[in-house]
């Protein structure tokens, strides 16, 4: 044993206690951020009238909260603390509080509300796609702020924050309507590929994507100009998109080929084409951007791809009708 | 008021605009398959044409088609029983013994069902034999909150059923020869 300089040996024993209570209360510190921060995830299953809970972490049911018959499409508010649930059969949007979910509240509107997206103060837009409007609602007091007219069968909704747009995807209309979301009004309508179904928005808000059903493609439109910046081909019947928190990459599910297609958002090429189970539809991709989760309606279970690979890691089993998805945090 | 939405919808039907709010009710499903003791490759030569459907379904009077079995490809599908389907290919995949096409314009007093997306495949069954797997994804023929009977949910589940099941059996039939 070398006897080292006492001085030195006890500043370095010093620095190496505090260095590992450091250590231990930064991994303690982060652990605990992990168990407090792990997203959930929010399911619908429009067969059995019920959201199914998940915990991200451990790919857990928490919950199975009772609703209404048909939930079909759920958002969460950007706080991701409530979560709101469209009932287009019998004209109802069910309120989810995501620490409680069980014990939720529940509106009335007029129509047949599909899609949803939440602005700030829970102030919900809707889409009515049987009365091809786009229905404001603010969530608080259930009253209809604005019913804007859209295009035929309006689909999914998407929001873009700094833009301050809602985008519309008019299925029968082969084209997107840009909302106003502050002014309330339509401002464009944009030509996309055929029967635009889902879409979604590029973090920055520089792109919007449009899946389109029937042309199998997916419609770039720059957000600036409104004009189809690039048509790429992804699969057959593309039913959900979802962009990576980067903006880097953007994932497709083709719900007639059973697949997920990852692109490159810079060259817009496929980097991964990955099976996924039967009639994908709706996609979600973790706020870290490190899993991508995708319902597969007819196989009734989720598949989490990774996000980096876009590669298949595991499949959790669900229910038979499950449709919507959405990933809410649960601090 | 909703009657006249559903008059309206069953109009809009007939005009061919079917998918038009198709995706607001619950989609059904079905999913049937049949074992066929005949190797994969006879079995997808019974069915790979697009436009054979009438080769292999007794409820079916023809089947004539256009495009061949590039995607984009249609066949009208005339039924036995009055009536006729038009669809529309999606995708072909010759490597994998399996293409998938859509109702493009229904006739829902002879078929009750407004839309369906449909998957057909031939895989590699037990002891060298196939399992041949037909699903669809389908909406009811009345779209509305209040569908009647014959054109409800459980009437386009027993229809789409009741077509696949006699089309597997007489594949099997055949590839059994």
């Amino acid at each position: 044993m070398i006897a080292a300089p006492r001085g030195v040996a006890g500043r370095f024993g010093a620095l190496a206690v505090a260095a590992a209570i450091l250590a231990a209360l930064i991994s303690a510190a982060l652990s605990a951020h992990t168990q407090a921060a792990a997203p959930r995830l929010f399911v619908t299953n429009q067969a059995a009238g019920q959201v199914v809970v998940i915990d991200t972490a451990t790919h857990e049911q928490l919950a199975t909260v009772e609703l209404a018959p048909g939930p079909a499409v759920i958002a969460a508010s950007p706080d991701g603390r409530t979560l709101y649930v469209t009932h287009p059969e019998i004209g109802k949007i069910d309120v989810l509080d995501a620490r409680a979910p069980d014990r939720p509240r529940s509106l009335s509107v007029a129509g047949t509300p599909f899609g949803i997206a939440v602005g700030e103060r829970g102030r919900l837009f809707v889409s009515d796609w049987n009365r091809d409007l786009l229905s404001v609602i603010d969530s608080a007091t259930g009253k209809t702020v604005a019913e804007i007219a859209v295009g035929r069968a309006p689909a999914h909704v998407a929001l873009d924050p700094r833009l301050r747009r809602a985008y519309v995807a008019n299925r029968e209309d082969d084209s997107i309507t840009v909302v106003d979301m502050d002014r309330l009004t339509a401002v464009a309508t944009v030509k996309v590929g055929k029967a635009p179904f889902a879409l979604a928005v590029s973090p920055t808000g520089d792109r919007v994507y449009v899946a389109n059903v029937r042309s199998g493609d997916v419609s770039v439109v720059d957000a600036a100009s409104l004009e189809i910046r690039n048509t790429v081909r992804t699969g057959s019947m593309p039913y959900g998109v979802a962009v990576s928190p980067t903006g880097a990459r953007v994932f497709v599910a083709n719900q007639q080929s059973g697949t997920v297609k990852m692109l490159d958002a810079a060259s817009l090429e496929a980097l991964q084409r990955t099976k996924v189970g039967k009639y994908p539809e709706t996609v979600a991709i973790l706020p870290d951007g490190r899993r991508l989760y995708v319902v597969n309606w007819m196989a009734g279970d989720i598949s989490v791809l990774d996000g980096e690979t876009g590669r298949e890691v595991k499949r959790i089993p669900v229910g038979e009708g499950i449709r919507g998805l959405a990933v809410a945090a649960s601090d | 008021m909703r009657l006249f939405r559903t008059a309206m919808l069953q109009v809009l039907l007939v005009l061919g605009a079917a998918s038009a709010g198709a995706h607001g009710p619950t989609p059904q499903k079905v999913e049937e398959s049949i074992a066929v003791a005949a190797p994969p490759e006879k079995v997808w030569a019974v069915v790979k044409n697009f436009d054979s459907l009438v080769s292999w379904n007794p409820l079916v009077e023809t089947s004539m088609g256009t495009g061949g079995n590039e995607p984009g490809a249609e066949r009208v599908v005339v039924l036995r029983s009055g009536g006729q389907l038009k669809d529309s290919l999606d995708e072909y995949l010759e490597d994998e013994m399996s293409y998938s096409y859509r109702l493009d314009t229904p006739d829902v007093d002879a078929f009750p069902v407004s839309f369906y997306s449909s998957t057909l495949a031939v895989k590699p069954g037990a002891d060298g034999g196939s399992e041949v797997t037909w699903d669809a994804r389908l909406y009811r023929a009345d779209t509305g909150n209040f569908p009647s009977e014959t054109q409800n949910d459980q009437a386009a589940i027993d229809a789409v059923t009741k077509f696949y099941r006699a089309g597997l059996e007489e594949l099997k039939k055949k590839a059994e020869q």
